[in-house]
């Protein structure tokens, strides 16, 4: 088991617990085997326990040992923190989170409609393939839906044939 | 003098009572001028408290020096109970604090509080344990069996 994710100083952290869930931080400092001194931006540098922090994979390069407000300001930005955190994968999926949890009525509504009219066409799509299928598998990526079919008489062949179609 | 009480009553207590220790005179006798919470000069720098206390156990009284890190001087008297009570049984009432100081980072004696003077520090966090975000979200069942790394 390697360890990828170390606590150290300019590790940028995600609080998982407490009043300021969802906040991203560095690590400024460690206290003790149990707690970090964390900062941002937009904070006062507190103290907090390891528990309530999930460490992410960037970190702040070269950031001196607890840091004036204005050095970390500036490195938090030279190292384009948020922006990282925004394309990285983890990023993308807390924020589809946050976006689907403020949803009001009207968007869930928007929502609705949109999958149903994305489902129309593919369901049309299907409708059209001559051949009748028993095996289709759909792979559904953000902004396209791949659909990979078998044949019923190419599977009864044992070869297996598969129409990739792209929507 | 600088103690440690909960409230202004019991402050005003144990000050009667350590000063009893020092000089002939009661609180009947007495006139206490002022007393003054003290706050923390730089409650967002990491210090070393050195802390010498006297304590009662089941024995006899026994004196201590004991070190900690801690962001204020309040956090570390904190670290220094319940570390007492859980170290060696002594509650509240059995322990006197002689006396409290930051130390610099050459004289800390201890390997535990100098281990993490070090500006390069870093360690993994070896086992993670998730937990809901709010204890509203807490479950008793859960589908799966947790994984604990990282």
């Amino acid at each position: 088991m390697v360890f990828r994710r170390f606590v150290e100083i300019g590790r940028v952290a995600l609080i998982n617990y407490g009043p300021q869930h969802g906040k991203l931080v560095v690590i400024v400092d460690v206290i003790d085997q149990n707690r970090a001194l964390i900062d941002s931006p937009d904070m006062v540098r507190t103290q907090i326990n390891f528990k309530r922090l999930s460490l992410t994979d960037i970190t702040i390069p070269e950031l001196p040992r607890t840091p004036p407000k204005k050095v970390l300001k500036k490195a938090y930005e030279d190292a384009e923190v948020e922006q990282k955190w925004a394309n990285s994968a983890w990023g993308k999926k807390l924020a589809v989170r946050t976006k689907r949890a403020s949803l009001t009525d009207f968007d869930r509504f928007k929502v609705m409609v949109a999958r149903v009219k994305k489902s129309s066409i593919v369901r049309r799509e299907l409708g059209k393939m001559q051949t009748s299928r028993i095996f289709t598998w759909f792979l559904v990526t953000s902004n396209s839906v791949i659909m990979l079919c078998c044949s019923q008489q190419l599977f009864n062949e044992k070869q297996v044939l598969f129409q990739c179609f792209l929507l | 003098m600088k103690l440690w009480a909960t409230n202004e009553v019991r402050a005003k207590s144990k000050f009667w009572y350590f000063l009893r220790k020092l000089q002939k005179v009661k609180k009947a006798h007495g006139q206490l001028l002022a007393i003054n919470e003290i706050f923390e000069k730089y409650p967002t720098t990491i210090k070393n408290y050195g802390i010498w206390v006297r304590y009662q156990s089941r024995t006899g009284y026994h004196n201590m020096y004991k070190e900690y890190r801690d962001l204020t001087l309040n956090g570390a008297v904190e670290q220094m109970y319940d570390e007492m009570a859980s170290r060696h049984r002594v509650r509240f009432p059995c322990i006197q604090i002689i006396k409290t100081g930051t130390i610099p980072v050459s004289l800390c004696k201890r390997v535990n509080t100098k281990q993490f003077h070090n500006s390069k520090i870093k360690f993994p966090l070896t086992t993670r344990k998730i937990r809901p975000p709010t204890r509203s979200l807490k479950t008793t069942y859960k589908a799966s069996r947790p994984n604990t790394f990282v």
